[in-house]
């Protein structure tokens, strides 16, 4: 719908602005003279994404993480914008009938088109962001910002003077309510007892309502706050502020939004895990199986606000620390939510 | 259950205050005989358009004064249509709806690089809007309306536009109170319940004025209690969300919505609209 809103307003503004932000649908690049794999065939990488790559959000991420590919590993990237599920099939094949090595679909809705572009073409591999099907030359990535999130849990329930924890969320999707539940695993795996609060506002853009719900979850005691409502999270830390109240950052580091109330940020690098993806692709390490990107590669990170660190209790840190190296060596295993 | 009214009474008088500006504006053009479907369209372009200012000018006043004046560019837009070219009032106020929508949005996505949207707003000190919209506003609007010739005059052009010369003109100052208003609505929104613009950020406010006025009856009595009991049903519902009492949380977000209705709908007296409402 927004989408739709959007394209008519561009339509309104009679095409003011042409198209130059918005790639050709084949950008190139000098081919790679590195790498072991490195032929006389440049390394090619496709990205379908379900909506426009200057949305600023889900498709702006997967298109700075294909340039980072051009950048990086040299290789040709190409583009399209697909809406429907003959669009997905059209798109796939595409790819493939031009040899790809690798192509991307940006979202849990590619499975499908992945799986039969898959079968048809052998020598490209099948990419989605999220998902589950796997096959020969299918794969999905999975990123594991839980891992980020059981820590922040931990933090709260060492520090919380009051015994309870607030989580405001946007839309309960199953991605969101994974990293509340891996949040609460973390502080009750402090203390079994640790009240964790949560409140859904029913969307993503209503900074006015994720004060209020913030703001609510203060007054019901809660003195560390957790968001997962994108834009709205800035309502989340003006409460914060206003109330002196620490809170924590999701999916990028947004701890200088509000430096004085933000402890640390759990952090999910999606570019760099289109770089991985197509490194390995490229070494021809590629493995038919789910993709994971978590701490362990770097990918899914905490980000301590330095200003803040200092004021917890060092054996806080120490222990976040601790548990953040098991993590990564895969000792603990954070629960997923699906 | 009283601490959770008692916590959540301050916090819905504040949150609710855009609503409110927004009732009252939608309720005096609504009296003159037009229906203003574009108020979200309204407060989302003064919401930018506060921010733009107040970051523009490190004033908050100037923000509101920018709020409002965004809201008079719409009003404008909508009036030449509406009433200047007599088009459908119902789809001039869609097209404006999903004009804002889309411009603001573009506008938010140009300027992303820059540092407007991304430094924090001035802070206003002392909230010098609520006591406006919850008590001078109301008295005032009532006292012109009902007390005045220019509000008589106003009111018949909702009713009976024949026997009024000069229509446009009262319909035009309507839509001008309706953008002062609602552009304080939409200020206030950015710059004083949160700090800054997100797209689509009015979430809706807009179009629960819209029925606000009609369940309040066109009423400034109706239009203060029906915000008010959306208000704190709303702010009430994430109190009770936050107590954790294991509802379903979708059931809890819908409460505002069917509190305000089911009390509407049992107030008593007979629903009349202006009779030339919507009237081209």
């Amino acid at each position: 719908m927004k989408r739709a809103v959007l394209a008519f307003a561009f339509l309104v503004l009679a095409c003011a602005k042409p198209e130059t932000s918005a790639p050709a649908n084949t950008s190139t690049a000098p081919a790679a003279t590195r790498g072991a794999a490195s032929t006389s065939k440049p390394f090619r990488v496709g990205l379908l994404t379900p909506g426009s790559i200057n949305d600023g959000g889900w498709n702006a991420i997967a298109w700075e993480g294909m340039q980072r590919i051009q950048k990086e590993l040299g290789a040709e990237i190409s583009h399209q914008e697909t809406k429907t599920p003959a669009e997905f099939d059209e798109g796939f094949r595409s790819y493939g009938a031009k040899k790809f090595d690798l192509a991307f679909g940006h979202g849990f809705e590619f499975q499908d088109a992945a799986k039969k572009a898959g079968a048809e073409y052998p020598d490209t591999m099948f990419v989605t962001t999220s998902g589950s099907t796997v096959a020969r030359n299918v794969a999905p990535m999975r990123f594991r910002l839980e891992e980020a999130t059981y820590l922040l849990g931990v933090i709260a329930a060492r520090e919380s003077k009051t015994g309870k924890a607030g989580l405001v969320g946007g839309i309960n999707l199953p991605s969101i309510a994974s990293t509340f539940e891996a949040f609460k695993a973390g502080a009750h795996s402090v203390n079994p007892k640790f009240e964790v609060k949560e409140i859904y506002t029913g969307n993503f853009d209503d900074l006015g309502a994720a004060k209020v719900a913030t703001l609510s979850l203060i007054n019901a005691g809660a003195d560390f706050v957790f968001h997962q409502a994108n834009e709205a999270g800035r309502g989340v830390f003006q409460a914060c502020s206003e109330r002196k109240i620490r809170c924590f950052g999701s999916n990028k580091n947004q701890n200088d939004l509000a430096p004085d109330v933000i402890v640390a940020s759990a952090v999910l690098d999606v570019p760099g895990a289109f770089v991985r993806m197509a490194k390995t692709v490229r070494d021809k390490q590629f493995k038919p199986e789910i993709q994971m990107f978590g701490m362990a590669n770097g990918i899914v990170t905490l980000e301590w606000n330095e200003k803040l660190k200092g004021t917890l209790a060092p054996a806080t840190v120490a222990e976040v620390e601790r548990l953040e190296a098991q993590i990564k060596q895969g000792a603990l295993q954070v629960p997923l939510g699906f | 259950m009283f601490e959770l009214v008692a916590d959540a009474l301050p916090l819905a008088v504040v949150a609710s205050t855009p609503l409110l500006l927004a009732v009252e504006g939608e309720l005096v053009v609504q009296r003159s005989g037009i229906i203003n479907l574009g108020i979200e369209g309204m407060m989302l372009v003064s919401a930018m358009t506060a921010v733009l200012a107040a970051q523009l000018t490190k004033s908050v006043a100037i923000g509101f004064l920018g709020g409002v004046g965004g809201a008079l560019l719409v009003a404008a837009l909508f009036g030449a249509f509406a009433i200047a070219m007599r088009a459908d009032q119902i789809v001039t106020g869609t097209a404006i709806n999903l004009l804002a929508l889309g411009v603001t949005s573009f506008v938010y996505q140009e300027l992303q690089q820059g540092a407007i949207f991304v430094q924090s707003v001035p802070r206003m000190h002392g909230d010098f809007v609520l006591p406006l919209a919850w008590v001078v506003f109301p008295i005032a609007l009532a006292l012109v309306l009902w007390n005045t010739s220019f509000g008589l005059r106003l009111r018949a052009c909702g009713e009976n536009p024949t026997a009024v010369p000069h229509v446009a003109r009262y319909r035009w100052s309507a839509l001008a109170i309706e953008a002062f208003l609602a552009g304080l609505g939409g200020a206030y929104l950015s710059l004083g319940l949160s700090s800054g613009f997100a797209e689509n950020m009015t979430a809706g406010r807009g179009f629960i004025a819209l029925s606000i006025v009609i369940f309040g009856r066109w009423k400034l009595k109706g239009a203060l209690l029906g915000t008010a009991i959306f208000g704190l049903a709303a702010a009430l519902q994430y109190a009770l969300q936050a107590a954790s009492y294991g509802l379903p949380f979708h059931l809890l977000l819908a409460i505002p919505y069917v509190v305000t209705l089911l009390i509407l709908c049992g107030v008593a007296g007979r629903v009349r609209a202006p009779e030339s409402l919507g009237v081209r």
